[in-house]
């Protein structure tokens, strides 16, 4: 199709830069022997948001002979347009339809995604289902964290990639490359696949067989984004992203990521000042932003923060911290930089009692968070933001009163001060989500809790804020959050429940203007199941986990050490001050 | 000291909106290491200013702009920069140093030329073509334009200069546009070409190109000859 016909189409989208390809720093190869998509199943700002897609889309183009190319999930204004046209999906570099590719790879991020696996697939005129698809088609492969439990969309899946990628999904395309040459099967390629630590093939599963996740020891010494692309359209995360550390020590118990990235492997200072100015050199970007699970647990923090901000401020780059907990050192060093706009700050107790707070190993006090916001407040800020989960285990109404009272002593402690020391009024936002358990994590055995009693919970703590000066509450039940649940535990039936789904139309499942809670109700009714009784399931201890088959490293023996432990309302000390034995005994070489 | 320089944008960016372009030329002159000078505050950007926004949808080889910098520099070696580091479709075209007291771009906007290029769905004959042009700017062009206040019916007659049918083959069909464009109101070429194809009963898309912008007489920029 020519530029003009091409334009043509886009003209009737709302969006068309979304789909056009050649931004800065994008790889086109005309000649390859080996073409892998890299696809993202949401649409265009939030994929190019993904820093591990940007990872792999350089890893891969670095090995010769690759050409790895990009994929969004059409809009429904463009899937209309493809459709109307018979247009088969394509890649943003070549316009090539998926079709064609050798490897299609999905990046699965979250769990409401999947229904657009489905849409791009389709739209690709590939077979939805692995069992269906023919020699010619390309392999398709799927990674990320919902990869750890791959059940649900297993029977979609050629190979399901487990762990870091950096190394894996290199070895996996030679593999194919290798076939391809060898003009082997697909029968072939997928036992060899089979062989490789961290791939998961549904085809060749055996009640015995174990999946042992993938994981790269330096990341110092591993690849990054290289010139990473710089999109027309704004995207969500439009920054040079810098990932200071993967992995998190403080063992908070219903934190996946915090189970899931272990252990804990940082990149140093020097590193990461190198890739600043490298990436902000061939980007042209103005803001720089430091990414971690917790960024103030980096060991070199005190010396990284002030020399980036400094340095960056010479090219007018500024640098943002999330994921950062101020601590009265870093402060220092910021305000004397006066660099920090006083945007709002945002902590996350999670829960409102310290009873609980002990309950999920979320290790930080009451006096924790007044200190640091009397601190704020005296220096002028005037807006802080609260997070809190409700539905946690052991959860009574005690502790959803708790947050109320939380908020009115922040309050009151913005309100104590004088006039003219503080900010003009106090914003404090009460954000609450609803607790979604997640397997690999110390409560992956707890049902969530019901609709209605969440409901309830919402309304006690609505009525407990009010009069709480300056407070905002910020939350609202959905159907969303039963649905997370349902498929992060899911096992392999929520597939046929996907399927169905998507024929009634579910995509874009997270955006909310898409959500359709009613075709979604169909589509479990129609497969004879429920979604409330998936999200509220609750597995007893010795019982087999759709995921058991799958190896995060973390044993389940000690997740249910932390399960018990969290019961009777013990805490786990960070492990960087004495190793808990998380790895057990088997691979505690990947962690030391 | 402020350069002038112009803008082309290729086809295959046409769909990019003017903001994304903006973003991206800026980026692309950090990319280039440009002395530009940036604004104070707590969250200091360039200082540029565009003669006229790039509709999406529409490339053209003439986009004007203006951009402060901190030192000097000869504009061939801005061009020559700015060019290494620019996306596909994107690159100066031409560039000079502003004289002190130059005025803004949007203030000395005069007129645009524009390149139509029609796909129709059915053959047009050039005699009906030129006929009804010819009839269609004898009055009134009134089209519905979107305002502030509302939906408001505008004549856009006063703001063409010229129309010609340049070439016409079967469902193939070429015009030529002289409008008037100024800081406070323009030719919107596709409300003309969308009325055009109203009055000819046809059905198409087409395809713009701004080829000329024109500002008033000075001596540096393009300007209407008749002017």
């Amino acid at each position: 199709m020519d530029q003009t016909a091409f334009n043509r189409l886009l003209s009737r989208v709302e969006k068309p830069a979304r789909y056009i390809g050649g931004e800065w720093n994008s790889i086109v190869k005309q000649e390859a022997d080996i073409h892998f998509a890299l696809l993202f199943p949401d649409v265009y700002e939030i994929g190019m948001s993904h820093l591990g897609s940007r990872i792999l889309y350089h890893v891969l183009n670095s090995v010769e002979g690759v050409a790895c190319e990009r994929a969004f999930a059409p809009w429904p204004d463009f899937e209309q347009v493809l459709r109307e046209e018979h247009m088969p999906l394509f890649s943003l570099e070549t316009k090539r339809p998926l079709k064609e590719f050798d490897i299609v790879g999905f990046a699965l991020l979250y769990e409401m995604c999947y229904t657009n696996i489905l849409q791009m697939l389709d739209l690709s005129g590939i077979p939805l289902l692995a069992k269906d698809r023919f020699e010619h088609d390309p392999l398709i492969i799927c990674g990320g964290p919902c990869a750890c439990n791959p059940a649900p969309i297993a029977p979609f899946m050629d190979a399901v990639l487990i762990g870091d990628g950096e190394e894996m999904t290199p070895e996996v395309t030679l593999a194919v490359r290798n076939a391809k040459r060898a003009g082997k099967s697909k029968a072939e390629l997928l036992k060899e696949l089979s062989t490789m630590r961290g791939v998961y093939v549904p085809s060749l599963r055996t009640e015995d067989n174990c999946v042992v996740r993938r994981i790269i020891k330096n990341l110092d010494t591993a690849v990054f984004t290289g010139e990473p692309i710089v999109p027309y359209l704004g995207i969500v995360h439009d920054r040079v992203a810098l990932e200071v550390m993967r992995g998190c020590t403080r063992g908070c118990r219903f934190c996946q990521a915090g189970y899931i990235y272990r252990p804990i492997r940082e990149r140093k200072s020097e590193t990461l000042m190198e890739l600043a100015r490298q990436q902000i050199g061939c980007t042209g970007y103005d803001e720089v932003s430091l990414l971690s699970l917790s960024t103030g647990d980096y060991s070199e923090v005190h010396k990284l923060v002030p020399e980036i901000i400094r340095e960056m401020e010479a090219g007018k780059v500024s640098v943002a911290l999330p994921s950062l907990r101020v601590d009265s050192e870093l402060a220092n060093d910021l305000s004397v930089m006066q660099t920090v706009r006083k945007a709002g700050l945002t902590f996350a107790p999670e829960a409102g009692t310290q009873r609980l707070r002990d309950v999920i190993n979320k290790n930080v006090t009451q006096d924790d968070i007044l200190r640091a916001t009397q601190d704020a407040f005296s220096a002028g800020w005037s807006s802080v933001k609260l997070y809190f989960m409700i539905g946690l285990p052991t959860e009574t109404d005690e502790d959803i009163l708790g947050i109320a009272q939380l908020a009115r002593k922040i309050s009151w402690q913005f309100y104590q001060l004088p006039k003219e020391q503080r900010g003009k009024g106090l914003r404090l936002n009460v954000s609450v989500s609803t607790f979604v358990p997640k397997p690999f994590t110390a409560f992956q055995w707890c049902g969530q809790v019901p609709a209605d009693e969440i409901k309830r919970k919402q309304e006690l703590l609505r009525n407990s804020l009010k009069g709480v000066r300056g407070a905002e509450l910020n939350c609202h039940y959905s159907l969303l959050s039963v649905l997370e649940a349902a498929f992060s535990r899911g096992d392999e039936r929520l597939a046929d429940v996907l399927l169905r789904a998507y024929q009634l139309g579910c995509r874009f499942d997270s955006w909310s203007e898409h959500f359709q809670s009613k075709a979604w109700a169909q589509a479990f009714a129609d497969c004879g199941l429920s979604e409330q009784a998936y999200a509220q399931r609750e597995y007893a201890l010795e019982d087999a986990l759709p995921w058991d088959f799958v190896d995060m490293l973390v044993t389940k023996q000690y997740l249910r050490r932390e399960y018990e432990r969290a019961l009777s309302g013990e805490t786990t000390p960070d492990c960087r001050e004495n190793c808990n034995g998380c790895f057990g005994a088997r691979y505690e070489t990947d962690c030391r | 000291m402020k350069l002038i320089a112009a803008y082309h944008k290729g086809q295959e960016i046409a769909m990019i909106s003017h903001l994304d372009i903006q973003r991206t030329l800026q980026r692309a002159l950090r990319r280039a290491n440009l002395p530009l000078l940036y604004s104070n505050g707590f969250n200091p950007h360039p200082q540029f200013s565009f003669a006229t926004a790039a509709a999406t949808g529409m490339s053209s080889c003439c986009e004007w702009f203006e951009v402060q910098l901190s030192e000097e520099i000869d504009p061939s070696e801005f061009m020559q920069r700015a060019n290494a580091v620019m996306p596909q479709g994107m690159s100066i075209s031409g560039a000079f140093t502003a004289p002190e007291q130059f005025g803004s771009l949007s203030a000395k906007l005069r007129a645009a030329e524009y390149r139509v290029r029609f796909q129709l769905e059915a053959p047009v004959l050039r005699e009906k073509l030129d006929e009804t042009l010819e009839a269609m700017l004898a009055g009134e062009i009134i089209i519905q334009k979107r305002t502030k206040g509302g939906i408001k019916p505008v004549d856009m007659r006063p703001y063409i200069l010229r129309v010609s049918v340049e070439q016409v083959e079967g469902e193939k069909a070429a015009l030529r546009v002289l409008g008037k464009l100024q800081a406070d109101g323009g030719l919107r070429v596709d409300a003309l070409i969308d009325a055009l194809l109203a009055r000819l009963d046809a059905h198409g898309s087409y395809e713009i190109f701004r080829s000329n912008m024109y500002f008033a007489e000075d001596g540096l920029l393009p300007h209407l000859p008749a002017e």
